[in-house]
Parts: structure tokens; sequence; C-alpha cells
């Protein structure tokens, strides 16, 4: 019962803290950017990409001024072994979401003109099939959130 | 939705049970006496129904704890020595299969143009050793062996000592980045099951690496101990770490006043 409350009590506050973004047929919450040392050449944006219309969507590019490329890539692991795969395109079924987390789907952000930092918003531009583009502001986050969540439901 | 399943399943039987008692009492020549009957069963029924349904909503959270009673760590019964080996720390100083001697360690191989997988490890390790810090656990009280976490590159090629004096402080201070000669890192990866392979890209620059994810326990007396597979859940593996070092502690042959260099030296000796 405790889990159950603590699940609503982490939805109502995800919603209550992460802009939404949206077009017509897509919406984009709870994006973030993980921070990272000053020195890397890589970091990884993730997100909830929901397709609001009645037609099958993908995800075919990404961009954004700060990044030299960025590609979209999976994460997939065998007997522990981490393998990422570069992906063409996300499809996202109509009115279902894809979420794009740590180990999983994610925006593999190449070459940062400057490392963005801890609280800082980056603006990106999600290219879709449709030859829509939707414009989103990422926060940087250390996403650390997960380990210490964990920790107070065991105690 | 497998809630509304239940409700939905639930009701159609209630419906059913309902339908089939009316029957009979419409059959039956002592139909007063089925009311009667009828009065009491039926709402018995519902509270007996419910408790099943209840139950199973029980179950589920019985699952649950289970599911967190940790399937991906793995405890080795018989514990792997680690090879003798020579390293470089992002300080420059020297890291030998000795630095581990009266630590445990927690060892995970990555490298520093890895986006996804690297970080979210190095946050959760630094998680575990917040956890551990939070409740002054880092270092155990009988024998007095500390805790300390260990960054190896899979890329020495690309993560320097300078890279890594860069990268790996910044997820905590306490934590230790190791390279070293390509070969080195290898003769300590094998033994341990760690695989890695490089996976080209555009140039010969522009590379990523398929690498273990998973975080290596190693014990005071410098043997791989257990094995955590990814996801990694931090507090999960604070507990797991805890009990092994338990278990360690009261097993092992150590008393406090027989100190644990002799202990390992002991251990040595039988090898």
């Amino acid at each position: 019962m405790k889990k159950v409350i603590s699940v609503v009590y982490i939805f109502v506050l995800t919603a209550l803290c992460s802009s939404v973004f949206a077009s017509d047929a897509i919406m984009v919450h709870n994006a973030w950017i993980r921070s990272a040392p000053s020195n890397v050449k890589v970091m990884a944006a993730y997100m909830t990409i929901t397709n609001i219309s009645n037609e099958t969507r993908a995800m075919t590019a990404v961009s954004s001024k700060l990044f030299n490329k960025v590609e979209i890539h999976r994460t997939e692991m065998h007997e522990g072994t981490a393998k990422m795969i570069s992906q063409k395109e996300l499809i996202i079924p109509a009115g279902k979401s894809v979420s794009l987390e740590p180990g999983g789907y994610h925006l593999m952000l190449i070459d940062p003109k400057t490392v963005p930092r801890e609280g800082e918003q980056v603006d990106m531009e999600l290219h879709f099939d449709d030859g829509q583009t939707l414009h989103i502001k990422v926060p940087v986050r250390t996403g650390a959130d997960k380990g210490n969540m964990m920790d107070k439901h065991h105690h | 939705m497998l809630e509304g399943m239940a409700m939905s399943k639930l009701t159609t039987i209630l419906k059913c049970i309902y339908d089939g008692v009316m029957n009979k009492k419409e059959k039956s020549l002592n139909a007063g006496k089925a009311i009667k009957i009828l009065r009491f069963a039926f709402p018995g029924m519902v509270l007996l129904l419910l408790g099943i349904w209840f139950g199973k909503g029980l179950n589920t959270v019985s699952v649950l704890k289970e599911t967190d009673e940790f399937p991906s760590a793995t405890v080795l019964e018989v514990p792997v020595p680690l090879p003798e080996f020579l390293l470089t720390d992002h300080s420059g100083q020297e890291f030998t299969t000795s630095s581990f001697n009266r630590k445990w360690t927690f060892m995970f191989f990555g490298y520093t143009h890895c986006p996804d997988i690297c970080p979210t490890a190095l946050v959760d390790l630094n998680a575990v050793y917040n956890n551990l810090a939070e409740k002054d656990d880092l270092i155990e009280k009988k024998f007095h062996i500390g805790t300390q976490v260990v960054f190896v590159t899979v890329d020495p090629q690309r993560d320097s000592v300078k890279e890594l004096k860069e990268y790996v402080p910044y997820f905590n201070d306490d934590f230790i980045g190791l390279t070293g000669k390509p070969e080195v890192i290898d003769s300590l990866a094998r033994p341990m099951g760690v695989a890695y392979r490089r996976v080209p890209g555009m140039n010969s620059e522009d590379y990523l690496i398929d690498h273990s994810a998973s975080f290596l326990l190693i014990d005071p007396l410098r043997r791989l101990r257990a094995i955590f597979s990814p996801p990694h859940n931090p507090g999960q593996i604070t507990e797991k770490f805890r009990k092994i070092r338990k278990k360690f502690t009261e097993e092992c042959c150590i008393t406090p006043d027989k100190k644990l260099e002799t202990v390992i030296f002991d251990y040595r000796e039988k090898k």
C-alpha cells in the first residue's frame, strides 16, 4: 500500500515539476540532460515522448546549437554487457509514449561547444517524419534522485 | 488496468453466483428457507470474494518485496583472487594489487566517452557511497576496514591520467580513476569476467566500446566476492553489501587481536 502511495506521489511530483512541450501530435515531458564533467565529449538526454495523434509518428532527427551532432541511441544489455545501438528513427505509435531513460533509449549529444552545467537549460529541436519540429528546453540535472528515492522507501 | 480487469471479473462471478442461487431458490420447494440462507450467505460470499481479491492485491505487494530481495547480485562461492598488476590512478600515483588491502572495493570498468551507462553507473555508485557515509558505515567497525570506489578505463588510448582527473572526482572526490597499459587493464579485467570490445565509428578517434556494466565487489583479501549486474538500485546494493560484509566478518578467521595482514599472509601460505 505504501508503495502505491509513493508511486502516486512520484507521479504527482513529476507532473508538478516538469515542463511539458507539445505540438498538435507530440507531447514531450520529463526531459533532462545528465550533468557531466567539463571535459566530456558526449552527454545523454532523456525524456518521455507521447504521440497524441491517431497516426504513427517517427522522430527522425534531433539538433541542438550547443552540440555538433545529436544521435538517437539505444543501450542494450547482453549478459551484463552494455552495447549502444544507433537508431535511424524513433517510432512512437499512435496514442502511445516512448520513454528515453538511463540504460535504454537516449539521445547521444556529441561534441559540446561548452559542457552545460547543472541547472542550465539547453535548447533542442526534435524533428518528426511529418515535417514538424518541436522546440524544447531541457534542464541539466545530476539524475541522482532515483537512488535517494529508493533509499527513502527502504527506511 | 489489471485491477479493473479483476474487478469486472469479480462482478461477473458475483452475478453468476447470485443468478445461480436465485434459480435454485425458484426451483426449491422451501423458498422461504432458501431466502433466509441467501440473506446470510450472499453477503458472506461477497466478503469472502472481496477477501480473496484483496488478498491477491496483498500478494502482488509481497512479490514486489521478493524482487526487492535482489535478483541481480551474484555472490561467488569461491572468490576469485585478483592478479598482480600495476596501473596509475588519476593523481598519477601507482595503484597495485596491494591497494585493495584492508578495503572493500566497488570496481567498475568504463570510459569517459560513454554517454549513458558510465555516468549512470557512477551516479549510482555515488548514491551507494553516500548511503554508507550517511550511516557512518564507510568503515567497518570491528576490523576498521574501509570502502573505496574504483573506475577502471577500458579506453586508455583516450582516457589519460589528466582526463580521468577531471572526470572521476566530478562524481565523488573520493573515487579513484585508473588507467595504464591496455594489456595490464586486460589482465585485470579478463579473470573477473569483464568483457569489452571496441566498435569502430566514422574515424579512428570516434568509436564506442561495448563493455560489461556490472559493479564488482572486491573483498579485503583482494578477491572478487560479488557481481552486481545492471540495472542497479543503490538502496538494494547498499543493503546487500552490508550483508556480504557482515557475513565475511563473521566467517573470516580474523579476530580483533589478529591483524588482517596476518590473515592475508595465512591465506597466501595456504595457496
